[in-house]
């Protein structure tokens, strides 16, 4: 079971979020709220993650990859131009990660970095992202195996 | 000079590589002097006309640029450590190549956050081959297209820098000079150099 996605670009701006099942959410009042924490846990977990880890590792395509709970996993994909791709799935699904660097090279990069009336920078939950972006990621995230 | 038709691309979902689509390098030099042009003769013709031209040329490139650093850094891998040099290096070998078909051919850096990237035979100025003044403006508005490439592409890969580019010593040949702005306490470039 797939529950959401988000996507931040390197400066912790919240570029595009989409939810598909959100049973318990405390945070419904103030999304934008909820958008700070997520990037805010996530790049200081990179922190730790970089100062744990040996010296000589990549930094931007390696480091976090899981954060598993007992209610959740999060997947994270970093790009090396500091897109993260965040996704939320239930404990039944184990890596997600081909998955989410699909979506950046088949889906981010074909509808949105090369499509002409997107502006860079543009995004957030205005929704300035083309919506081809939207609909080619809504197919292919639906027609995962553990989409449900 | 490859000149293959475009291809559809067939996509199956378990792809993860873009597809490689082909087209004439002539349209690219052709479509690039008729935007100079149309960008010089038309809007504000006022005094600080070629400065203009310039910064919208700069700023095309930027775009340009920003966007192309996004496709080529598929699924490459930057080591953290001296990461600017490893910037750098992405921009000089992948980055050129793909554009140009070549790498830069020699990288300079000062270790304060100056890096000079001379390329001898860079193919946009090779039709500038004449030395009168007219031709040396025409090949430094010129420059300005790939200056805002380099800038757009570190700026994407988290760099923030100025680029400047000049005709050294003859055409074709240029170098570009890309001043790093670090951020944070604000050092200037005449601090002593720190221990690496």
């Amino acid at each position: 079971m797939i529950y959401n996605l988000y996507i931040f670009d390197r400066r912790g701006a919240c570029l595009f979020y989409r939810e598909w099942c959100r049973p318990l959410n405390t945070l419904a009042e103030d999304p934008e709220e909820e958008k700070k924490l997520m990037f805010g846990m996530l790049y200081s977990i990179k922190g730790l993650v970089a100062a744990l880890g040996s010296k000589n590792a990549p930094s931007s395509s390696d480091g976090l990859n899981h954060l598993r709970t007992n209610a959740y996993t999060l997947h994270h994909f970093e790009t090396l131009t500091g897109l993260r791709f965040v996704l939320n799935t239930d404990n039944s699904i184990v890596d997600m990660r081909g998955h989410l660097r699909h979506i950046y090279s088949g889906i981010w990069v074909q509808h949105v970095v090369q499509n002409p009336q997107y502006k860079i920078g543009e995004g957030g939950s205005a929704g300035r992202l083309p919506p081809a972006f939207a609909q080619s990621l809504e197919q292919y995230v639906t027609n995962l195996p553990g989409f449900k | 000079m490859a000149a293959d038709l475009l291809k559809k691309p067939s996509s199956t979902s378990s792809q993860h590589q873009n597809k490689k689509v082909e087209c004439a390098d002539s349209l690219f030099d052709y479509l690039f002097a008729a935007m100079i042009d149309t960008l010089r003769t038309g809007g504000d013709q006022g005094p600080r006309k070629e400065e203009l031209l310039a910064e919208t040329v700069r700023a095309i490139g930027f775009d340009v640029g920003y966007r192309l650093a996004e496709s080529i850094a598929q699924g490459r891998v930057l080591a953290a450590e001296s990461l600017e040099v490893n910037v750098m290096k992405f921009i000089c070998k992948e980055f050129w190549i793909e554009i140009f078909k070549k790498q830069i051919d020699k990288l300079q850096t000062n270790n304060q956050g100056v890096f000079v990237l001379r390329d001898a035979k860079f193919r946009w100025l090779a039709p500038f081959t004449a030395n009168d003044e007219s031709t040396r403006r025409a090949a430094a508005t010129v420059l300005n297209f790939p200056c805002g490439l380099i800038k757009g592409a570190l700026e994407n890969l988290g760099i923030n820098s100025t680029v400047q580019a000049e005709v050294a010593p003859a055409v074709p040949s240029c170098s570009f000079t890309i001043k790093i702005r670090r951020s944070g306490s604000g050092s200037s470039s005449s601090a002593p150099l720190s221990a690496r």
